[in-house]
């Protein structure tokens, strides 16, 4: 476990800072245009004491535009902030816990974009195609990108799986669901 | 001997064949959704939500509720046998559980941490018994003020005793309120950041927001690193332990249950903190040749985290349940359920809706002793699930949640919320975000909004109420406290180290 560790040690600050960056820059920036829209929000009609219906909006877009700087503060200045579990734990502890919770394989982006479609492409298809067909294309879809080999067995679990979910839910739940060009 | 009555009227509801078969149904989902790893207790409730609309209140509630506490049963199978926590509560048991199974001692700590879970969990709910009226009763002298700030800090507890970075979860704790603000403003009727929806007017659904938060990033993660099988898990032959393994967890049980229920109470904390408080108790109470092996399988890492996050459970529901305060993130998941019900938790939950609270509580009792039953002598057929491709596995959970979501409005609407949404989650985690504080904030925000809009109708607009009245700077004080006291540490730690 060692060489991991210190892997981690010497990767992370590197890694953590850039991304931070960006995710700080990206949280000031929504926060800014939440802030923006927030002074749009109209009067009431009665207004009460002290509070409106803007305060609130206007407080917390205010809180994430400065969060976000100070993460992106934090994240030029490349040091890596670790949490209260490190007080409590103790370092070595500490970091074998953030390697089990924050797992360091970062994500393929290529099939990343592809899963993303596929999972787009569900949301799309679900009400005209209808439950059955939409779900077991999506899972036929999704199993085979990973393992095309067992087609067989992705193709019997995407069809059962599909059926079976639509008449527990419809006949057993009676929660209704598309039948799209199958009904 | 009040609360007592209650309490056994309550077991005798809950041991009809009806609720019976709920609480079965429950802790067994709850179980198997602690062992898959990606899928965890917030996830289940949220994806459960769309059904138990159909269900009567306290059938629901009691499902509900099992799945809560059965997942932190599964969850350290897991964690013992791949050393991947199936939630996060969990996550501390691999640390010693993991080292144990690895020296072929798996059968002890699937042992300890199924006895340790059950005495947390039943002692947990005899505190929830007692402890809820006294509560209850305290609550009468919170208004409106003292109510804001108590939300408020829980929401500060949650940011400064989060795992990893601070400002990340109060960043985290702010997109949570932000999505909670969306929508119709309750009181004047005010269009707020909904950018022209209509769809939006309700604001976001709680149930959506946990399937998106909590299953699409995972999910994601998971598909996209594309690992054709599971992987393996350390084999055992059954959970037991000898009197020795016993006698050595018998005072973790003991320091967990306190410590463990304690963390619960807090208001956003949980049983995740507890786990953490209980491994480090531990480590610093063990004496002599104990203490060496700590790191090499200690079955006390084991016995008193398990038995902890089961006693935050209990815990947890205690706020929620007597002053409508979530202990945890789940148990705003909870809370938000009861309201779906037309149930208000808070005095008026014992006052107005009694046996169904005390049906509720007995249920947890019962549902304990089922999960021991089920975890002892049936841990290898919960082993076997770890079995399951994770393709099939992750795909099955877009699924599921991509149904979840369409029950919800039978619109394109709120799959294309749960798409845009879990994009968001999965962005969030990769970069370090805890997502627990969100869903915590969201479900929060309008209670928080609403007792400051009446609080300040009260002392007619002057902020310094939270201030003048006593018990509201009592509890801003320890809120300070609760947060500069952590940070103090961090940065005693810091200049301690040579760095």
């Amino acid at each position: 476990m060692t060489p991991v560790s210190q892997q981690t040690e010497q990767e992370a600050p590197a890694r953590s800072g850039r991304s931070d960056v960006i995710a700080g820059l990206l949280v000031t920036g929504v926060g800014a245009l939440l802030l923006v829209t927030a002074l749009g929000i109209g009067e009431p009609v009665r207004p009460a004491p002290g509070i409106g219906p803007a305060t609130l909006p206007l407080f917390l877009s205010g809180m994430l535009v400065l969060s976000g700087l100070v993460l992106t503060g934090l994240g030029l200045r490349r040091r890596p902030v670790a949490g209260f579990e490190a007080d409590l734990l103790g370092a070595g502890d500490a970091e074998a816990l953030e390697e089990l919770l924050h797992e360091e394989q970062p994500v393929p982006w290529r099939p990343l974009l592809v899963h993303i479609g596929l999972f787009v492409g569900y949301a799309l298809i679900f009400i005209p195609l209808g439950y059955m067909l939409s779900t077991a294309l999506y899972l036929g879809a999704t199993v085979s990108v990973i393992d095309r080999a067992r087609w067989k067995r992705n193709l019997t679990f995407a069809v059962l799986f599909a059926v079976i979910v639509y008449f527990a839910f419809t006949e057993l739940l009676m929660v209704q669901l598309p039948a799209g060009i199958l009904g | 001997m009040d609360a007592l009555t209650s309490l056994l009227q309550g077991l005798a509801s809950a041991l009809t064949p009806t609720h019976l078969m709920f609480v079965f149904v429950g802790v067994l989902l709850g179980t198997i959704v602690g062992v898959l790893p990606g899928l965890g207790p917030i996830t289940a409730i949220a994806l459960l939500i769309p059904l138990s609309f159909n269900l009567d209140p306290t059938a629901g509630l009691i499902l509900l509720c099992g799945v809560y506490y059965g997942a932190m049963y599964g969850g350290s199978i897991t964690s013992i046998l791949i050393r991947t926590p199936g939630e996060v509560a969990s996550a501390v048991t691999a640390l010693e559980g993991y080292e144990m199974a690895r020296r072929g001692h798996a059968g002890p700590a699937l042992a300890t941490a199924a006895v340790g879970s059950f005495i947390g969990g039943t002692l947990a709910v005899i505190g929830l018994v007692f402890l809820s009226p006294v509560l209850v009763d305290v609550s009468t002298s919170i208004g409106a003020a003292e109510y804001a700030v108590l939300l408020v800090g829980a929401l500060a507890l949650t940011t400064s005793l989060m795992t990893g970075s601070r400002v990340k979860a109060l960043i985290s704790v702010l997109v949570g309120m932000c999505i909670g603000i969306i929508g119709l403003d309750p009181q004047d009727s005010v269009q707020r950041w909904t950018f022209g929806q209509i769809e939006l007017s309700d604001g976001i659904d709680i149930a959506l927001l946990a399937m998106a938060l909590f299953a699409i990033p995972e999910a994601m993660r998971n598909l996209s690193i594309g690992d054709r099988s599971a992987p393996s898990a350390l084999t055992v032959q059954r959970a037991w332990m000898n009197k020795h393994d016993l006698r050595l967890s018998a005072a973790p049980y003991a320091r967990g249950t306190v410590v463990g229920f304690i963390a619960g109470v807090m208001p956003g904390l949980g049983p995740t903190l507890g786990s953490f408080a209980s491994y480090s108790l531990e480590r610093r109470v063990a004496k002599g040749e104990r203490r060496r092996w700590f790191g090499k399988g200690a079955i006390e890492g084991v016995a008193g985290p398990e038995t902890a996050n089961n006693a935050g459970v209990g815990g947890a529901m205690v706020p929620m349940l007597a002053l409508a305060i979530p202990g945890s993130a789940t148990t705003a998941l909870l809370l938000f359920v009861f309201q779906m019900y037309g149930l208000q938790p808070g005095p008026q939950l014992f006052q107005n809706d009694g046996p169904l609270v005390w049906t509720i509580i007995a249920s947890m009792l019962v549902g304990n002793a089922m999960l021991l039953v089920l975890n002892l002598p049936m841990v290898r057929v919960f082993v076997k699930l770890l079995r399951v491709p994770p393709p099939l596995l992750y795909g099955g959970v877009v699924a599921f949640v991509m149904l979840g979501a369409y029950a919800l409005t039978f619109s394109l609407f709120s799959m294309l919320l749960l798409v845009a949404i879990g994009l968001i989650g999965f962005y969030l985690q990769e970069n370090g975000f805890p997502l627990t504080p969100a869903i915590l904030a969201a479900v929060l925000l309008p209670l928080l909004e609403l007792n400051l809009r009446r609080a300040l109708l009260i002392a007619d607009g002057d902020w310094g109420t939270f201030i003048d009245r006593p018990l509201s700077l009592t509890f801003l004080v320890l809120i300070a406290l609760g947060v500069v006291v952590p940070m103090l540490l961090q940065l005693r730690r810091r200049f301690a180290r040579p760095d």
